[in-house]
């Protein structure tokens, strides 16, 4: 009897134990897998190339993200932050597959890239469907860049662009009462005719981002600024063409800018690749929340925010 | 149940018997020995907390885990402890109905001693997920395996509490179960006629 009730309290112990040991391995397992780099949000499995994706229109925040997370290009400079501190990554390829986007949002990307490559971190650009005007900026601080035939790029130029409602509301009777501090206060407004005065300081205004965006390509592609500016009149292009005036290096699909990513990297050719994901937690959640926040369906006639861009309009 | 008491380990025979002869076990709850009641409850907490400790193991890994274990085990134990109650109560009604005496008090004991050896999936299951041998199956596979074992101790020990055979105990456990289960069944019924009854309207 006293054998068996000490079996059965070896037992019970044993049931203890094992519910805490199981318990300290999860925990450690959680911690683990929170001390790395949020948003990379992968295991660590040796040296590779990490990929980055930036889809879309360009802009510095993008919908609100589940739990604050940044989106836009907020979450892609994270990312490429995460990325320059991680000792695995030796190689990062960007698929670029946007029409561009606003100034701000393009120069922070593009200053991010230039950071990894003074880190001696390989970036290649891949372009998709499209990487014109700002997508191509930010392309073109990359080390290398790989374009598919198909691909539309160049749109190499600054846009600003408002409505001009003046008719359609003096047709309706619609009268706007602006009360301004200054004369250039409601500058794009859509109620009016724009004034000599305005066209010209706002031409400025894109006149030195236009230079600003020509000179930074001259900088990360190493080329003269004269033989950019030619070509640098807005005018899209196919990869092909973009090859013969040297702003793209290489016709290629993804598969090829992440093999010459390696190749440039020194790594080998089964070198890991750190794919973006999200958790199914994350999309879920970020879907519906775009469903609820209206992003779901962009609307560019109620979006009368002042944007001054590097943007492709298509 | 005092010091002297646990020191003696007279309390670990209801574990003992409970995986090796639920009859004994129902005989040793009958004999209401001070705090027999309280250590039964003992039972069901461990198995709120090794059933959410399972699940993590089968789950990815994320800081959600330590609210599943801290309030999510409150909240599992507070249902098991409700699910207990309720199918005590079932049991002993069903029991007076075949015309048995009620005994709601041992037949919660005697179910919360049945689920012991239900406690044992945890470590299978732990040894399981680290040689990642199909944990999702075998998860499924083992609850139901313990589950059968659950079902066998409680038959035996209601056999035992009534006198009666085990395929009559048998019968008196799953009444309940069936009585619910039809009552939920018309219940869905009258719902989905109400449902298109409205829709149609």
């Amino acid at each position: 009897m006293e054998k068996q009730r000490k079996i059965t309290l070896a037992i019970l112990i044993m049931l203890v134990l094992i519910s805490i040991i199981a318990v300290v391995d999860i925990s450690t397992r959680v911690e683990k897998k929170r001390s790395l780099p949020t948003g990379l949000n992968m295991m660590p499995n040796g040296p590779g190339v990490a990929i980055v994706r930036i889809d879309g229109p360009i802009e510095l925040t993008g919908p609100a993200g589940l739990m604050g997370k940044p989106s836009g290009a907020e979450s892609v400079v994270r990312r490429l932050a995460d990325i320059e501190k991680d000792s695995n990554i030796k190689a990062v390829v960007i698929r670029i597959n946007s029409p561009g986007g606003t100034v701000a949002a393009t120069q922070e990307i593009y200053h991010r890239i230039f950071s990894l490559r003074k880190k001696n971190i390989i970036v290649v650009a891949s372009m998709g469907d499209i990487a014109a005007s700002g997508g191509y900026y930010i392309a073109s601080a990359c080390n290398h860049i790989v374009a598919n035939y198909g691909t539309i790029t160049g749109s190499i130029g600054v846009i600003a662009l408002s409505p001009n409602l003046k008719n359609l509301m003096d047709k309706f009777g619609i009268k706007m009462n602006v009360i301004k501090s200054g004369k250039y206060k409601d500058i794009l407004a859509t109620h009016r005719d724009m004034s000599i005065e305005e066209r010209a300081l706002l031409q400025e205004l894109i006149d030195l981002s236009y230079h600003k965006f020509v000179s930074d390509i001259a900088l990360g592609r190493n080329m003269n600024q004269s033989d950019i500016y030619p070509i640098a009149d807005g005018r899209v292009m196919s990869a092909q063409t973009a090859l013969k005036y040297k702003l793209i290096d290489q016709l290629g699909t993804f598969e090829e800018a992440i093999n010459k990513a390696k190749e440039l990297a020194g790594l080998d050719s089964d070198a890991h690749v750190y794919e973006e994901r999200l958790s199914p937690f994350n999309e879920i959640f970020s879907s519906i929340n775009s469903l609820f926040t209206g992003h779901f369906f962009e609307n560019r006639f109620t979006d009368t925010t002042y944007k001054i861009e590097y943007r492709y309009m298509q | 149940m005092n010091m002297e008491a646990l020191r003696e380990l007279a309390w670990t025979d209801y574990f003992f018997y409970a995986i090796v002869s639920p009859r004994e076990l129902y005989r040793r709850i009958k004999q209401h020995d001070t705090g027999m009641l309280r250590l039964s409850f003992s039972v069901p907490v461990m198995a709120a907390f090794f059933d959410v400790v399972a699940l993590s193991l089968n789950g990815t890994e994320s800081g959600f885990f330590y609210h599943k274990i801290s309030y999510g085990w409150l909240l599992l134990l507070f249902i098991l402890l409700l699910k207990i109650v309720l199918y005590s109560a079932l049991i002993d009604s069903s029991a007076q109905f075949f015309g048995c005496s009620g005994n709601i008090k041992d037949t919660v004991s005697l179910i919360n001693f049945a689920m012991f050896p239900g406690l044992m999936l945890l470590p299978l299951f732990y040894i399981i997920s680290i040689a990642g041998i199909a944990p999702g199956f075998f998860y499924i596979f083992l609850s139901f395996l313990f589950f059968c074992w659950f079902l066998f101790i409680l038959t035996l020990g209601i056999s035992e509490m009534h006198s009666i055979q085990s395929t009559r105990a048998l019968a008196l456990i799953f009444a309940p179960a069936l009585v619910v289960g039809t009552l939920l069944f018309f219940i869905f019924i009258i719902f989905v006629c109400s449902l298109f009854g409205f829709v149609a309207g």
